[in-house]
């Protein structure tokens, strides 16, 4: 073992390091988010859908019922493991494990706080990264839904996949515009990065929406510093957080995107084979994508971690009070995200679930279009407005009413297709009872018609 | 290794506990749950119906030409994105270099929306 | 032998299995999944070269994209629906060992003597100016009309994508 010797001494170096203690605290609080994210969210879910139904939810397990998805993680651990007969076994075993791998790996790009983040500037793939692992989950639905050799799980594995490949490229564009705007702001005073180079790296992008020029005055530097909610890119692109909302919510197949496992109609998707524990990976693993799809939405729109006191604590260079900053960034950070999450919720509450033939126009007809005319439009808007000599404010701002004007236009153009595309689908019986109110009614005897006319 | 690169070190480390964490979770459920294994229960369930052949039969073409269109786009979104990073830099030029890029597939888009394509599922 | 060069030997005995566990298993689904697992090892071989941005590619395109394409492709066909020996093989393997040899041992030969061959992994003449990494420097290259032009190439890419639309739709069109 000559030859390994570098390799032993170098990875010595590097795990007694500052650098991985990092990553430890890191991988630890990653861990135990994810593990109790689910546990939360599965509860808040049936709590606040509850109230909204004029229910009390669960109330018997533990204090207000505060306990009930406790006790069924323990009853999801005790319950039988069943590998159907007929499946094929190996990738029955694999697709669980394939599901929430990647959505654990996809956790490493998230700064939770400025310390509780990886090592050094973080990812610098940053989007294309969380994308890229998001991507990964769709083989592991396919794979779920072939191996289980079961006609509810394969066509539920189909559709899934169908629908999370569609809504995933509006999901990329619409995080474009962001990116775009960042190449705007870049190395103007203040701002991060050198000149007109934008970043994709999650952590930079909230250093962009918190640039507060100090004033010596303790009192506004403690709240606003880092923590500056008029910079933050939802005032500048509102829509393009609506259209990945609403490409999050396809992605991780939720209400009203639930259709490949419309219980209705494919029993559970391609989930319906497996049972106790491998169940619940795939359940945890839904939770933490919908926790990954509210904390990117929470980074690129609104503002990340920043909050009253995080940057100006951390910029003290004092140990204790950077690790307050740093549980409060990480407090800040992870009440928006549970609010985002409870967004999820109050949708699933309130939205019936699409048709299938609404589906994939709109995706493929109304999102993408829009997200690829955002593009166009942010570029055009910025090229006019710098070529007529105007500072970067006014192209901000520009943009910023033209898309809240525009946010106000997508939600007219989506209620007149579902409309258009509701009426289509009922032409066919509207017409046929047409066609029966002209014709004359038939005469009942004893209540039944008398005889079976002709059908025209 | 290089600074830039130790982050995907990291990252990998994060997958693969993932795959650990299965392997964990599965094997306690394994010491602790019960094991009775029946015929009727490692049957494929279809609605309590015993099944009928097998379930990998074709599927319709629909899902194939959805995943190419797919693969299409996501080749797009790169271009895009290596684009937007930098598209102040770039200016008119690199602005109308992408404009028709989008143009193209749009075209494409157009093309699949005329014949039909989206309308199945 | 540093740590950079143990997780290259780790990460290239894997490809090279993986590899080799697509063309042998028996159950073409199989296959499909271990090309994920190669493609995953490719990307890390690029991290490895400090190519983030296309590692990461690798994984969206390749790894999340292409996979489904071939995984779809197979659940058109009816060959999914055997249970076993659904990648057809014949007693030709020898030619293709022989083959393959010959064709690896070239391209060894070709890498380790060539002029272009990289010399030394790491040196400084490679490193980016300060403030631009990986996915800006690809930009720039890509689009600058100034430094290097891949103008024309990118635009002809966007017809060749086009044409892999138009393509599948006709093709897929069963009327």
């Amino acid at each position: 073992m000559l030859l390994a010797d570098d390799a032993v001494t170098q990875l010595i170096h590097g795990i007694i390091s500052w650098q991985f203690l990092q990553f430890v605290v890191t991988f630890l609080v990653i861990f135990v988010f994810v593990l109790t994210g689910a546990v939360i969210l599965v509860l808040a879910e049936r709590k606040i859908m509850a109230w909204m139904q004029d229910r009390l939810g669960p109330i018997y397990t533990g204090p207000w019922g505060l306990l009930q998805t406790v006790a069924d993680m323990i009853k999801l651990l005790l319950k039988e493991d069943i590998r159907v007969a007929d499946s094929d076994k190996l990738l029955f075993l694999l697709s669980p494990s394939v599901f929430i791998a990647p959505v654990i790996a996809a956790f490493a790009v998230l700064p939770f706080s400025p310390y509780i983040s990886l090592p050094g500037t973080g990812l610098a793939t940053g989007i294309v990264y969380y994308v890229a692992m998001s991507s990964i989950d769709v083989v592991a639905v396919v794979m779920a839904g072939y191996s289980s050799n079961n006609k509810y799980s394969l066509i539920g594995g189909l559709r899934a996949a169908a629908q999370m490949i569609s809504y995933e490229l509006p999901l990329v564009l619409a995080l474009v515009g962001v990116v775009m705007l960042t190449s705007v702001l870049a190395g103007a005073p203040g701002y991060p990065g050198h000149d007109s180079i934008g970043t994709i790296s999650l952590r930079q992008i909230i250093d962009f929406q918190g640039v507060w020029h100090k004033t010596g005055n303790p009192v506004l530097d403690f709240i606003f510093e880092g923590n500056t909610p008029w910079e933050w890119f939802i005032l500048i692109q509102p829509l393009m957080l609506v259209i990945y909302y609403i490409c999050g919510l396809a992605e991780t197949n939720r209400a009203p995107f639930d259709l490949p496992e419309a219980e209705s109609e494919l029993v559970a998707g391609y989930v319906t084979e497996y049972s106790g524990v491998r169940w619940a990976m795939f359940y945890l693993g839904e939770y933490g994508n919908m926790t990954i799809v509210s904390a990117i939405a929470t980074i690129l729109f609104l503002g990340g971690w920043s909050g009253p006191g995080v940057a100006y604590l951390t910029g003290l260079n004092v140990p204790v009070w950077g690790l307050v900053g740093n549980l409060l960034a990480l407090v800040y950070f992870i009440v928006k995200v549970y609010l985002l999450c409870a967004v999820f919720i109050w949708v699933r509450a309130t939205l019936p679930r699409l048709r299938s033939d609404q589906l994939m126009r709109f995706a493929w007809l109304i999102l993408i279009p829009i997200t690829l005319g955002n593009i166009l439009l942010t570029g055009a808007l910025f090229l006019l407005i710098s070529g007529l000599g105007l500072p970067t404010w006014v192209f901000l701002t520009v943009t910023g009413v033209i898309n809240w004007a525009a946010l106000f236009g997508f939600i007219w153009v989506v209620g007149r297709a579902t409309v258009a595309t509701t009426r289509r689908a009922q032409a066919p019986a509207i017409r046929a009872r047409l066609r029966a109110s002209t014709t004359p009614a038939l005469p009942l005897r004893d209540g039944i018609p008398a005889r079976v006319p002709e059908l025209p | 290794m290089s600074t830039p690169s130790i982050g995907y070190l990291y990252a990998a480390i994060l997958l693969a506990a993932g795959f650990v964490f299965v392997i964990i979770a599965t094997s306690l459920a394994n010491l602790l749950a019960p094991h009775d294994r029946t015929k009727e229960k490692l049957q494929t369930y279809e609605s309590g119906e015993t099944p009928i052949g097998s379930a990998r039969v074709q599927y319709p073409l629909g899902f194939y030409i959805f995943a190419l269109l797919f693969v299409a786009f996501d080749v797009d979104i790169v271009f895009i994105i290596a684009w937007a990073i930098i598209f102040k830099q770039l200016s008119l030029f690199g602005f109308f270099e992408i404009f028709f890029f989008i143009v193209v597939l749009v075209l494409g888009l157009v093309y699949a929306w005329r014949k039909g394509v989206t309308r199945w599922i | 032998m540093d740590l950079a060069t143990l997780i290259f030997w780790i990460i290239a005995v894997i490809l090279v299995g993986s590899a080799l566990m697509v063309v042998g298993l028996r159950n073409i689904v199989h296959s499909a999944v271990a090309l994920i697992l190669l493609f995953a090892m490719a990307a890390g071989i690029y991290v490895l070269l400090d190519a983030e941005f296309i590692a990461i590619v690798q994984i969206l395109i390749y790894a999340g994209a292409v996979t489904i394409l071939i995984l779809f492709a197979l659940m058109l066909t009816r060959i999914t629906g055997q249970q076993s020996r659904t990648n057809p093989t014949n007693k030709q393997w020898w030619i293709a060992l022989v083959i393959c040899t010959l064709l690896g041992v070239s391209i060894i030969y070709a890498a380790t003597t060539s002029p272009h061959a990289v010399a030394t992994v790491g040196s400084d003449s490679g490193q980016l100016p300060a403030g631009i990494n990986n996915v800006v420097r690809i930009g720039q290259l890509l689009y600058s009309p100034t430094q290097y032009s891949f103008v024309l190439p990118f635009e002809i890419a966007s017809l060749v994508l086009l044409v892999a639309i138009i393509g599948a739709i006709v093709i897929g069109r069963e009327d």
